[in-house]
């Protein structure tokens, strides 16, 4: 069974046949599924095999490789979700999905790098979201195949145990990177912001981006060990004076406003990992690398699956490629 | 891999930032990140000792993946 795009009536048939699935779709095709050992989440935006893709009549399914040895179905909400990694299998993977604006979703992005044993087994996902015109209209969804009917809030999650002899890596492809510009830190996390700290010197930040005619569609970002992860701007607010984001800024970090990329798809492709191959499990894409470099019928290699409202690689991510890999232990 | 013990300098120097600073694992950047932040907003003993408890702990829970053998390898300067 391949990663693909496929009909309702072909995954009720996997779902029926007993198969791990990792759902994506739009709320309707995903309604009235068979229960069953699957989770999925909401979005009519896929990476296909044809390229970028919108479509509200198939669902994305992403089959768990057969020699996984247990799955269990769990959902969390905005009181127990740092329970996540403690909860994960001793050896093996989760799979997280979190329905963007949820309470959930708010928790977890603020707090994951907090929680216990946090990274020490691999967390990947993504949040959910809808058709940009159901913006504000339709809240996004996740389901929990067990119980079938979707949830606004809380986080589905699959604990996948493994054999001993697989090896799970996330990585991730991000186009960005820092820019030479001011270094900007901010006293709190937080998905808002007034003030920020740049170069060691108090600013309003919604003036700051204003006067020097920043590139918001650019994210912040921090190089955390040589990890380049982005915080994107939601908006700026200028009656209030005030800076909205994707993701949260984290007190004390350094960021950067990221350095402006040429062409996506041919940039991307001179990022994305060679080694991967069949290996690939599941990969996600970030609605605002869709957009923004209008993906729509562009292939990105052969990372497939969801476009998302964030990606989860143990944290949340903004405008990043995440991707899972099993492999054997050599 | 043998996991240098607690006492090791290679651990300070990790968790507050003097390490090596390009690692291979997403999981070992993130972790210490993340220990690093919180080491700058309390250095206090107990709180040390507790991240390097943490950061060995991941080391050790994830001791058969190459690239962590590889972080592992570059801060214990080896």
């Amino acid at each position: 069974m391949k990663t693909e795009m496929y009909d309702k009536q072909a995954v009720k048939e996997m779902i029926l046949a007993g198969k791990p699935l990792l759902l994506a779709g739009d709320e309707a095709v995903l309604q009235d599924l068979p229960k069953g050992d699957w989770i999925a989440g909401t979005i009519p935006y896929f990476m296909a095999h044809q390229g970028g893709l919108c479509t509200r009549d198939q669902i994305f399914v992403t089959p768990l490789p057969d020699y996984a040895i247990r799955v269990e179905n769990k959902v969390y909400d905005e009181n127990n979700i740092d329970q996540v990694y403690k909860e994960a299998p001793e050896h093996g993977l989760s799979i997280i999905i979190i329905p963007a604006t949820s309470q959930t979703h708010l928790t977890f992005a603020l707090n994951a790098p907090n929680f216990d044993n946090f990274a020490a087994s691999p967390l990947i996902g993504w949040i959910s979201g809808v058709m940009l015109s159901d913006l504000g209209k339709v809240a996004p969804k996740v389901f929990n195949g067990n119980q079938v009917e979707p949830l606004e809030n809380g986080a589905v999650v699959m604990h996948v145990q493994l054999p001993t002899d697989k090896i799970v890596e996330i990585g991730i492809v991000n186009i960005f990177e820092q820019g030479a510009g001011d270094t900007i830190t901010f006293a709190q996390t937080s998905f808002g912001a007034t003030d920020a700290m740049v170069n060691g010197s108090k600013v309003n930040f919604a003036d700051y981006i204003t006067e020097n005619g920043v590139d918001t569609k650019l994210p912040l970002v921090a190089d955390m060990f040589g990890a380049m992860i982005n915080t994107s701007f939601q908006g700026v607010d200028s009656a209030n004076k005030a800076v909205n984001f994707y993701a949260p800024v984290f007190e004390g970090v350094e960021y950067k406003v990221a350095k402006p990329v040429g062409d996506f798809v041919s940039d991307f492709m001179t990022r994305v990992p060679m080694d991967v191959g069949d290996n690939l499990v599941f990969s996600c894409n970030c609605i605002l690398n869709y957009l923004y470099a209008e993906l729509e019928g562009k292939k990105t290699a052969n990372f497939t699956g969801p476009i998302t409202f964030g990606e989860i690689a143990y944290q949340l991510l903004n405008q990043t490629l995440a991707y899972i890999t099993i492999d054997d232990v050599r | 891999m043998e996991i240098a013990a607690e006492a090791h300098p290679c651990w300070m120097k990790a968790i507050s930032g003097q390490g090596p600073q390009n690692l291979e694992f997403l999981a070992t950047k993130l972790i210490l990140a993340r220990l690093n932040q919180a080491y700058k907003r309390d250095a206090s003993p107990d709180n040390t000792r507790k991240y390097v408890a943490d950061l060995r702990e991941f080391f050790h829970k994830n001791s058969t993946i190459p690239k962590v053998q590889e972080d592992l390898r570059k801060i214990m300067g080896r």
